[in-house]
């Protein structure tokens, strides 16, 4: 596959080559990267082969250059984002990062599943951020070449040859636990005060009290597929704050408590040779203490993973077939 | 592309209506078969717009989601 962790002078190399780059990395890092083929977000956190990696010396680059034969760049704010889907190349990929807390990123969670075009190419990226320390703080950044956002998102649409047909997949490691109880909220979004269990109304931070949840993670069945809300809790207003929408269609349950055998489960149930781009949760990165775990593979760890829509908690992988 | 099911047989309306529960193994399947029923049950889809949708990324995709089709219409 080829090395994907580069310093900020091997970057810099890629991008004077005029190679099509997405990076990760921290902001002081971003911010000095010239002019070129490439858009960006801010994150400190990524994986290398030997585990993960809280660093200011290195970025994730991801060169998609001997693979595409066309691109282009593209920024969107919360009143275009819809255009994402219709951008794209015919056969492509679509390639985007969105800032953590922003507008569009907001306005992309609760919209993505309605976009025309939405699932006709692989739609993929992640949420930048911050040192956790300082998230709230300091504002997440992304770049399209060495221009800055804060507020806007960035996408690279590639144009794929004729027999690459590219496809995303996830692994996640959280399932609905047995002994929850079905929960159904009465409208989408990032906060909902009440859910509702078997027609009857509750609070849901004093649901989640009462009932001693320890896991904070909602999960739904999308045809087989398990999708992930991470839940924050707020002990000072008791609310609860979603790290993703929920939708008033879907019916959620609690995961189940997980040990931390992270590397076993993703041994077993990942291929590595397949595997083109990757990027995973932030939450995994600490609960499952992957400084420490070798993965095998380069990556990243986000404030929120993209996959047609915003998941939580959650391994994405890009997959290219020859047709 | 492989060969897939003829567009009209009905095991494709079945697996959107839900008549068949079928769990893809192949995400972006997974994500539209569920999109489409959010779809029909809001209706802002018809079962054939559907369908049709269904039908295109399953041939796109064909070589991705060969068993899961070999399940549900077993010869075509």
């Amino acid at each position: 596959m080829g090395k994907k962790l580069h310093t900020k002078k091997e970057t810099e190399k890629l991008i004077k080559e005029g190679k099509t780059l997405i990076i990760a990395g921290s902001e002081k890092l971003l911010s000095k990267l010239p002019e070129g083929n490439w858009i960006g977000g801010s994150n400190p956190y990524l994986q290398s082969p030997c585990g993960g990696l809280h660093t200011e010396e290195l970025l994730y680059v991801k060169d998609f250059s001997d693979l595409l034969i066309d691109s282009k760049f593209k920024v969107y704010d919360k009143n275009n984002i819809h255009q994402i889907t219709t951008d794209a190349f015919e056969n492509g990929i679509i390639a985007t990062i969105m800032p953590a807390n922003s507008e569009v990123l907001k306005e992309f969670a609760i919209n993505s599943p309605e976009f025309e075009n939405q699932f006709l190419n692989p739609l993929l990226g992640w949420v930048s951020g911050t040192d956790f320390d300082k998230f709230g703080q300091v504002a997440p950044t992304c770049y399209k070449s060495n221009e800055k956002f804060i507020d806007k998102a960035v996408a690279l649409h590639i144009q794929l040859p004729k027999n690459i047909v590219a496809r995303l997949e996830i692994l996640n490691a959280y399932e609905a636990s047995n002994s929850s109880e079905v929960i159904t909220f009465e409208k989408d979004g990032f906060h909902n005060t009440d859910c509702f269990v078997g027609g009857k109304k509750y609070n849901f931070y004093k649901y989640i009290e009462d009932k001693n949840i320890e896991t904070l993670i909602l999960v739904a069945n999308y045809s087989g597929a398990t999708i992930n809300i991470g839940l924050i809790k707020n002990e000072v207003s008791k609310n609860i704050f979603f790290a993703a929408p929920v939708f008033k269609d879907f019916e959620y349950k609690f995961a189940k408590k997980r040990t931390k055998d992270y590397k076993d489960f993703f041994n077993k149930n990942i291929d590595l040779s397949n595997i083109r781009y990757s990027y995973s949760c932030l939450y995994n990165f600490f609960y499952f203490e992957l400084e420490k775990e070798a993965l095998g593979i380069d990556g990243l760890f986000s404030y929120g993973e993209i996959a047609y829509q915003l998941l939580n908690v959650t391994f994405v992988y890009l997959v290219l077939d020859e047709i | 592309m492989l060969k897939i099911p003829d567009k009209n047989r009905p095991e494709w309306k079945k697996m959107i209506s839900g008549e068949i529960a079928h769990n893809y193994k192949n995400y972006v399947l997974q994500m539209q078969t569920t999109q489409m029923r959010r779809y029909i049950k809001n209706k802002k889809l018809t079962y054939d717009e559907a369908v049709n949708k269904l039908y295109i990324l399953s041939y796109k995709y064909s070589r991705a989601v060969k068993s899961d089709l070999e399940q549900i219409f077993k010869i075509w």
